[in-house]
């Protein structure tokens, strides 16, 4: 046990450097943010503003594309954190099961996850082109542009799940495959001598106790979900300087996209970007919190 | 020991907070003409300390073909320093550098950029009325004024509404658009059909399409260019949908010369803080679904329409046949090898009294964070890059951007360079002869006014052509809908 007379140096030079960094790069940032979001017309360039109020969050909530970024993330989130934590474990139930050949499908697993997310953007591109494509001549479907100019919502949408599934499975079935590890065994054998079923088995003991790991990587999946950003630029980006880095006319932006757009647009207060930082923070907040009150009954420490 | 550790930590913090703006920077309030003393090298009979300015311009071709010059001016102007701070990642980084640099009080002496990100340092009174200089003693006469090409001179006034004639920046690298075609299969067209020539007007466009898509579909065009392997002949694009005769690289640009060429609208600028949409016009709406029907067609197309950024990779594989892009890049349309040869023509337009063709490239201006002295080595510096002989020099070194003045065309070295220039800047001469003929055949240049966020409203109507061409938006809904996405902030 630390006693502050005794230890407090220790503890100050352990605690310290992170939290002045954190004090620099992350407390800073976010109080500043919360007060720029509520200075009307702030000017970055000159630092004026007038007056405190909630004008900047007017504008964002009025705004077609804010709306538009907004509707985007939830249906993201909507789609692919279910099926990607379902999927992670389904899959990590499967590595746990077999010996042989687990370290090679766990690197196989984990590769997207040490990928750089531009060459992941790069396979996509070739494996959805529009005329030389592997998934058209695979499924036969002629020059259907999935990626392009010419794509339908629907089309990118689809693509960009492919994608953001598959990239978020590494990092959950390593989780999900760690915490089936650390299942104690004697249940698994008292359940094998009562007769119990693999379905149920896995209903009444690998998914209980599964279920703290299961809220964590609900819970970042979620958040990350809600944060997505580079998955879209990489799979619809141009290159640096283009416009319609979210697809077609934006039709994919999200609400970060929004945020980042924002920021260096030339003509629109900081405040805007601020406040739609702040939009998302609440929202995250409010579903973290939510997840964490029905999670309460349903998760089994 | 504890309080040492706090009192450490303290510092550290303190340290980190502050990091940032430790230097401050001596900035003159009041306006100096120091020009004599920084060519003198002494004020008042003592010695000055080497005057030492920085200048923020983009890596790559600008910063390659302006490095060279530096030496040369500190070689005449011994008194001065020149820093070049080269910035990777386009003038969108640039712009992005000076506004943190001009935050945290460490803004260069000198930056390049576009109007509008000149409006928007403008109304942070982060720029220099460079007409001080000019009516100074070591400024521009007359005659030396009126040597700058108009058009590119008229882009650094009009900031302050009070005196709209004064300049607070100075034409540096220029470009303009031009047409470019695919030589080899266009002279075999004429062979074949002597009524086929490279178009000066959009009728032109469509009738040549037209006769070239009747040839291209009979197979005529096919092989007369080297296809690799992978690539479709002519008429195998045809078949396939994937050819289109024109593709236009900037759909932005496009949008903005069509209302120009139609004698339409586009924004209307009501002072250097404030403009107005004005584009929704019937006009534009009837021109712009005279284009979508053109890509229908298979007549008119835009770079989106390939999935790219720009028209030159579907013009080099032979799947388009005239292209409209900037003078700067014509090099990216030159096929490796000689699997063909390329022309350079005027850009289209509809009638003889609005031949409108849009010119690009930044301006040279000081920012107001520095010293009397430094503004005044800064103005010598400018005045130094922009003498004939040195924009000549610029020119040629970069190859795509033309010289912004009148004489500099005259130069020896440049009449050289146009008439009899080193093989791999060829075409980039063809294009700065077309400038010339642009200026002698009654061609009008022209930029879309700037104001704090015209770039916002020519990134949406970029995107609002390509629905419109590409996806086949309804032209009006389309027009509307970008009016909501700007907002009522752009609205009168």
């Amino acid at each position: 046990m630390l006693e502050w007379k005794k230890d407090g140096w220790k503890a100050a030079i352990a605690l310290g450097p992170t939290l002045l960094i954190m004090a620099v790069f992350t407390f800073y940032p976010i109080v500043n943010t919360f007060i720029m979001a509520f200075r009307n017309n702030y000017k970055f360039l000159s630092g004026v503003d007038e007056g405190f109020g909630i004008q900047n969050f007017v504008t964002v909530l009025s705004d077609p594309r804010f709306l538009g970024a907004l509707k985007n993330t939830l249906l993201m989130v909507v789609v692919s954190v279910p099926i990607t934590v379902i999927l992670s474990i389904l899959i990590a139930v499967a590595l746990n099961s077999i010996e042989r050949l687990r370290g090679f499908f766990q690197t196989i697993f984990f590769l997207p996850y040490v990928t750089n997310t531009i060459a992941l953007g790069l396979v996509f591109n070739t494996v959805f082109h529009k005329d030389f494509g592997l998934f058209n001549s695979l499924f036969n479907l002629g020059a259907v542009d999935w990626l392009g100019a010419e794509t339908t919502y629907w089309r990118a949408f689809f693509v960009l799940m492919v994608y953001t599934v598959w990239n978020g499975l590494a990092f959950k079935i390593i989780v999900l495959l760690s915490g089936l590890q650390n299942i104690d065994k004697q249940y698994y054998q008292a359940a094998a001598i009562d007769g119990a079923s693999k379905w149920r088995i896995f209903r009444k003991i690998t998914i209980p106790l599964l279920s703290p790991m299961i809220l964590y990587t609900t819970i970042t999946s979620f958040i990350g979900a809600f944060k997505v950003y580079t998955s879209v630029i990489s799979l619809f980006g141009k290159g640096a300087g283009a416009s319609n880095s979210f697809g077609p006319d934006n039709m994919l932006i999200t609400v970060v996209g929004y945020i980042y757009n924002k920021l260096w647009e030339a003509g629109t207060p900081f405040g805007v970007a601020s406040a739609g930082s702040v939009i998302l923070f609440v929202i995250i907040l409010l579903i973290t919190l939510i997840q964490r009150r029905v999670s309460k009954s349903r998760v089994h420490y | 020991m504890r309080k040492i550790l706090l009192v450490l930590i303290a510092m550290f913090s303190l340290a980190l907070v502050t990091g940032c703006s430790c230097q401050t920077k001596k900035i003159d309030k009041e306006f100096e003409d120091l020009t004599e003393v920084v060519k003198a090298g002494e004020q008042d009979g003592v010695a000055i300390e080497k005057v030492q300015i920085t200048v923020n311009v983009t890596s790559g071709i600008v910063s390659d073909s302006l490095t060279p010059l530096v030496p040369e001016f500190e070689a005449e102007y011994p008194h001065v320093g020149v820093t070049l701070n080269t910035i990777s990642g386009g003038y969108t980084e640039l712009r992005k550098t000076n506004i943190l640099q001009l935050q945290s009080n460490q803004a260069p002496t000198i930056t390049l950029g576009y109007p509008d990100h000149f409006a928007e340092y403008y109304s942070a009174s982060a720029m220099i009325n460079l007409s001080n200089f000019i009516k100074g003693p070591n400024g521009y006469t007359e005659e030396e004024l009126a040597d700058f090409i108009p058009s590119y001179l008229a882009e650094g006034a009009g900031f302050d509404d009070e005196n709209p004639n004064d300049y607070y920046s100075l034409p540096f690298n220029k470009s303009t658009e031009v047409l470019v075609y695919n030589k080899t299969i266009l002279d075999k067209a004429i062979e074949l059909d002597p009524t086929i020539s490279v178009p000066k007007t959009w009728a032109e466009v469509k009738s040549v399409s037209e006769k070239l898509l009747a040839l291209g579909s009979q197979g005529k065009l096919d092989g007369i260019i080297q296809v690799a392997t992978g690539e479709l002949e002519i008429s195998e694009h045809i078949n396939a949908g994937t050819f289109y005769t024109f593709a236009y690289d900037s759909s932005a640009n496009a949008f903005i010369t069509f209302t120009r060429q139609v004698k339409s609208t586009y924004t209307e600028r009501a002072n250097n803080e404030q403009g107005y949409l004005v584009f929704d016009t019937p006009e534009n709406v009837a021109n712009l679904t005279y284009f979508q029907n053109e890509n229908t067609a298979k007549r008119f197309a835009v770079a989106e329409t390939f999935g790219s950024n720009y028209a030159s990779d579907a013009f080099k594989r032979g799947q388009v046949l005239f292209t409209v892009g900037s003078s700067a890049g014509i090099k990216y349309n030159e096929p490796e090898g000689n699997k063909f040869q390329i022309g350079i023509s005027t850009v289209p337009y509809f009638t003889e009294d609005a031949k409108f063709v849009i010119q690009q490239g930044t301006n040279i201006a000081m920012l107001a964070q520095s010293t009397n002295l430094e503004r005044a080595a800064a103005w010598l510096f400018i005045k130094y890059l922009l003498r004939p002989e040195n924009t000549a020099k610029f020119a040629m070194a970069s190859g795509g951007y033309l010289p912004v003045r009148a004489s500099a065309y005259e130069t020896a070295d440049y009449q050289e360079y146009l008439t009899n220039p080193p093989l791999e800047k060829r075409s980039f001469s063809k294009a700065a002869n077309l400038a010339l003929q642009y200026r002698e055949q009654g061609y009008q240049f022209f930029v879309d006014p700037a104001f704090v966020g015209s770039s916002k409203v020519r990134d949406e109507v970029g995107s609002a052509l390509v629905s419109i061409v590409v996806n086949k938006h309804d032209v009006k809904t389309r027009l509307e809908a970008a009016y909501a996405t700007l907002g009522k902030a752009y609205q009168k």
